[in-house]
């Protein structure tokens, strides 16, 4: 395949991104603790917050649209179409991670779905027993063991962190669509970046439902599913420890200690700025519709 | 005018109620004896539960469903300690009358968050997949498998433990994402940057969003 300078320039970028994150990834590990993995929060927060934004102009509104009125059966084949093309990222994690078994089956599902399955328009292998697996280069770090270090919000991308970010440039690389020319490589990474933002939409909407500090919300959600996922979906053991940890956290701190003094919580400040007995009050969950008898719900 | 005009709020009234006590005592009746049984048995009664308001969901409406899953809820969770557990190493700075008010807040959002996402059903599962004792034998992992209609599966991870012989939920992992990591991960931020108020102001503005199918 024969490479412009444009192509070869895009390569040292990329391959910059992953040394460079490789790199932090490195200095990280070493010197930060496990727990405090939000030391750029400030930055990350600004970040956040741009990305919202964007997110609810432009891509958003876009996505519903392709929602409505894309039908089904097209948004599916369109998926399966970018998920085939970005396959070999897939298979060569599988690889790296040591997953010889899983990595031939990736790599007869991407020959059967690119064969039979007319580039991948149609899943051919699934039905064939050929599962889909979830693997990438963030994910191969961490089976390589290299510890969950910061964690980053990235411009456009949204939630990484510093050992997710490489895998950025090896999915690009890996990516069939790298090596077709532009005029076509364009307009169909445009549909995929509506694709992807169309494949989140329920997630999106869960979060705006469920959260009540969406940043932390985000962040905390990214990191577990990454653990999930590099544990192939198999993580109880950490689980259990977070259980532990926090069950003694609660054993100690099961009385208020005479030794802590309420009042240096910024909830003290408040308090004495509000009327009495309006300090605490508590939304009934039910319509104010309904009569008064029946707002009390019994426990 | 004003009479006829109670009259005719009364019968939708008394229609979900009507609609929410059979929904209520179906599920109860599934598996009486599942309350005082193994993990799994808990989590099959929250599920069916679950089930049978998804397929009334329409006729029951927010409250409805709110009522019917209160109880289950109560039964099947321990929200005394969950609600200690989300609020973390802050819990014991609170005065009495501030965990009083979390508890009984963060009880409405617990049953308004299962009266809000489960409202119709369109041929969704639950399966229980395993049961499995935690190292410390103390506690229980329960996984369940959601299908949704058009064949997605998302697991459910359910640990429970044990309060007064009777097995409990305190986490629900939902494709490996903590429901309880992510609680006390936002609640202690805001805790920590904002105070205690602006945390119930918060989740008052959730449960009210809930009510309102927001």
């Amino acid at each position: 395949m024969k490479y412009g300078i444009e192509k070869r320039l895009r390569l040292v970028v990329y391959l910059s991104v992953i040394i460079w994150s490789t790199g932090c990834a490195t200095a990280r590990s070493a010197d930060v603790e496990a727990t405090d993995n939000d030391v750029l929060e400030p930055m990350n927060r600004q970040m956040y917050r741009i990305n919202d934004f964007l997110d609810q102009t432009v891509a958003e509104p876009i996505a519903d649209v392709y929602l409505a009125y894309m039908p089904k059966p097209i948004q599916n084949s369109i998926s399966n179409f970018l998920d085939n093309v970005a396959y070999p990222s897939v298979i060569l994690n599988d690889f790296l991670q040591g997953k010889g078994k899983q990595g031939l089956e990736d790599s007869g599902r991407f020959v059967v779905n690119s064969t039979f399955g007319f580039f991948g328009i149609w899943d051919m292998a699934t039905p064939l027993g050929l599962e889909a697996h979830d693997e990438d280069f963030g994910q191969t770090l961490g089976v390589w063991g290299v510890d969950e270090t910061t964690y980053l919000v990235l411009p456009l991308i949204g939630p990484s962190s510093v050992r997710d970010a490489p895998g950025l440039g090896i999915s690009t690389l890996t990516n069939l669509l790298f090596y077709v020319s532009n005029p076509v490589a364009v307009p169909i990474t445009v549909l995929g970046l509506v694709d992807r933002r169309a494949r989140v939409a329920d997630a999106v909407n869960f979060r705006d439902e469920a959260a009540v500090e969406p940043y932390l919300f985000t962040r905390e959600a990214y990191l577990q599913r990454r653990n999930f996922l590099i544990h192939d979906g198999n993580p109880p053991v950490e689980h259990d420890e977070f259980l532990d940890e926090i069950f003694d956290d609660l054993e100690t701190t099961d009385a208020p200690s005479p030794q802590e003094n309420p009042a240096d919580l910024p909830v003290s400040r408040e308090r004495e700025s509000l009327p009495s007995g309006h300090a605490y009050a508590t939304v009934s969950a039910e319509p104010a519709s309904l009569p008064s008898s029946l707002h009390t719900v019994p426990r | 005018m004003t009479s006829r005009h109670n009259v005719t709020n009364v019968k939708p009234i008394l229609t979900k109620y009507l609609v929410g006590s059979v929904v209520c005592l179906t599920a109860w009746g599934y598996g009486f004896h599942a309350f005082a049984g193994e993990a799994a048995d808990v989590v099959t009664e929250l599920q069916k539960s679950i089930i049978a308001v998804m397929r009334e969901g329409t006729a029951l409406g927010y409250t409805g469903r709110y009522r019917t899953m209160a109880p289950i809820v109560d039964h099947t969770h321990d929200l005394d300690n969950v609600a200690r557990l989300v609020v973390g190493r802050h819990w014991k700075k609170l005065t009495a009358a501030q965990r009083a008010t979390f508890f009984q807040t963060f009880r409405n959002l617990s049953i308004s968050l299962y009266a809000a996402r489960f409202k119709d059903y369109n041929g969704e599962q639950f399966t229980v997949h395993s049961e499995q004792s935690l190292k410390r034998g103390t506690r229980k992992l329960v996984v369940t498998h959601f299908v949704k209609s058009d064949g997605t599966v998302i697991q459910f991870h359910y640990v429970l433990h044990q309060v007064n012989d009777q097995w409990k939920i305190i986490s629900v992992t939902v494709n490996g994402v903590s429901d309880l990591a992510l609680k006390r991960a936002e609640y202690g931020g805001i805790l920590k940057n904002e105070g205690f108020l602006a945390l119930i102001e918060r989740l008052n503005n959730q449960i009210r969003n809930n009510a309102n199918g927001l």
